[in-house]
């Protein structure tokens, strides 16, 4: 057996096991299924929610705004980094604000989004972007200042324009660090997407999260938090798949 | 170059200055007026111990450097595009990410030969540094002096007026040294390139040059300059001639 063949075959024994131990624990101490329902029962659900088709809306409208948000405040977060870089003046003048919203909690910031935006999409999603812009704006900051110094003196003597210096060493040497904070964005838009459901909405994994709470349909509830954290591991692998393939290099 | 030395100036250095100001506001005094003539087609070596501004001087004449005073004198002008310099550093500062070619290639790319051109052109001083069977791979897969080569290339492959090395092999170890050192001056017999390498080898100064510019430390400045009067070309034989060991000791001497 060749090394992923045990990789996966460990990863689906630990699956197993886990839900060996729950329905174990289910059957033996007797809570109360409002409590802790068996797995058996939450893995019904999850299908069910698939086969009767009505998971989609929620399932595309949680991704429409993850999707949408990661795009909008990466790209933002990128492009503010790259420009700050650049314009060491600026960093310098609007740096610390920066570091101020970056540190200051966007969660608490939610209810202010509401207030100004509305219990809407666009308030969902000004708090999906302005989690996912920081952490990138940073990485872009961050790796554009870390091109080594001898680098920019060879682009010197080859007399690069400021775009060809940005295009082939600046750029290039940024994307590792980039890449650390898109992935630590993709974390934080999907806590972001959830989160903004919970307050705001009639639609999502977020929104059927509290409609399941307030219910008491416990099952369901369970099915949620399975699907919103399947959802952040799927953005999360693939953003190190496409990681692995930039980043072969090193 | 050699036996009949072309005595045109390529660049003449003119009283130059330079003069770094410390974060404390004290003034260090990194080359005191420098003038030195660099000769069109000759390898000219500058040696000193650290501190005497030959790095400085390199990098002035690389133009990543300005002079507090006094200036340099360019037969058919200043440089003005990136294709009149070539720059070599002591650590090889290749793209991490691009190929053996791609990074050899950068230069022709910046320049804006076509594309095909480009390609061919860097193939080909690759195989003259004999890196012709790894175009496609990764610095990282290189060693050190494998590495330099390349370096090496990439400042060659579009023909600079003028070579400048700044301790190309201070980094290696002394037998890949040896090997690069008769490298080089077969790259430069056959692509007949002025190189103004810095070096703190007496050896590797005395072996390669033309020319050898001793300078001393606080200031900086240049103390002589000498024709190294070796048989062309180079080789072992070289080595073991009693002129060369004469030199030696007064380039030694001359640095104590």
């Amino acid at each position: 057996m060749n090394a992923t063949g045990l990789r996966l075959t460990l990863g689906l024994a630990s699956v197993v096991g886990l839900v060996a131990l729950w329905w174990l624990y289910v059957t033996l101490s007797g809570v109360p299924p409002y409590v802790l329902p068996r797995p058996e029962v939450v893995g019904a659900e999850i299908v069910g929610l698939f086969v009767s088709g009505s998971i989609w809306p929620h399932l595309g409208h949680t991704l429409g705004v993850l999707l949408a948000g990661f795009a909008i405040g990466s790209l933002a977060g990128a492009l503010l980094g790259c420009v700050l870089a650049k314009a060491p003046r600026v960093e310098r003048v609007v740096g610390p604000y920066l570091f101020f919203f970056q540190t200051a909690p966007k969660i608490a910031l939610a209810p202010l989004f509401i207030l100004w935006f509305g219990l809407g999409l666009v308030s969902q999603l000004v708090l999906v972007v302005s989690l996912v812009f920081f952490p990138v704006m940073v990485g872009a900051l961050l790796g554009m200042h870390s091109v080594p110094a001898r680098l920019h003196d060879l682009a010197s003597i080859l007399r690069m324009t400021r775009a060809q210096r940005l295009r082939r060493v600046e750029l290039p040497s940024a994307v590792p660090e980039i890449f650390a904070g898109l992935k630590v964005a993709a974390v934080q838009a999907t806590i972001g997407a959830i989160l903004s459901e919970w307050m705001s909405g009639d639609s999502g994994l977020g929104y059927l999260m509290v409609f399941a709470s307030t219910t008491y349909r416990t099952p369901l509830l369970f099915a949620m938090v399975l699907l919103t954290a399947l959802l952040g591991i799927v953005l999360y692998q693939c953003l190190a798949l496409v990681e692995r393939r930039l980043l072969s290099w090193r | 170059m050699g036996q009949t030395p072309s005595r045109d100036t390529l660049v003449s250095i003119e009283n130059v200055e330079r003069v770094f100001v410390t974060n404390t506001g004290d003034e260090v005094r990194a080359l005191a007026p420098v003038s030195l003539a660099i000769h069109q087609g000759e390898f000219l070596s500058l040696i000193g111990p650290s501190g005497c501004g030959k790095s400085t001087l390199l990098r002035i004449l690389a133009g990543l450097d300005t002079p507090t005073a006094g200036r340099l004198d360019w037969a058919g002008g200043a440089p003005k595009s990136g294709n009149d310099i070539g720059f070599v550093f002591q650590d090889a500062v290749l793209l991490p990410w691009a190929s053996v070619l791609d990074n050899v290639r950068l230069p022709l790319d910046v320049f804006g030969t076509p594309r095909a051109e480009a390609t061919e052109r860097a193939a080909a001083i690759l195989r003259l540094v004999g890196l012709g069977d790894f175009t496609s791979a990764l610095p990282k897969e290189l060693s050190g002096g494998m590495r330099q080569r390349a370096s090496i290339a990439r400042a060659l492959v579009y023909n600079p007026r003028i070579v400048l090395m700044d301790e190309p092999f201070g980094a290696l170890d002394l037998l890949t040294r040896d090997r690069m050192n008769d490298e080089l001056l077969r790259i430069q017999q056959e692509l007949g390139a002025t190189i103004v390498f810095v070096t703190h080898s007496i050896d590797e100064a005395a072996y390669l040059s033309d020319r050898v510019a001793v300078m001393s430390a606080r200031p900086g400045r240049i103390s002589a300059v000498h024709e190294i009067d070796l048989d062309q070309p180079r080789g072992e034989a070289v080595k073991d001639s009693p002129r060369f060991h004469e030199w030696l000791s007064q380039l030694r001497r001359e640095l104590r």
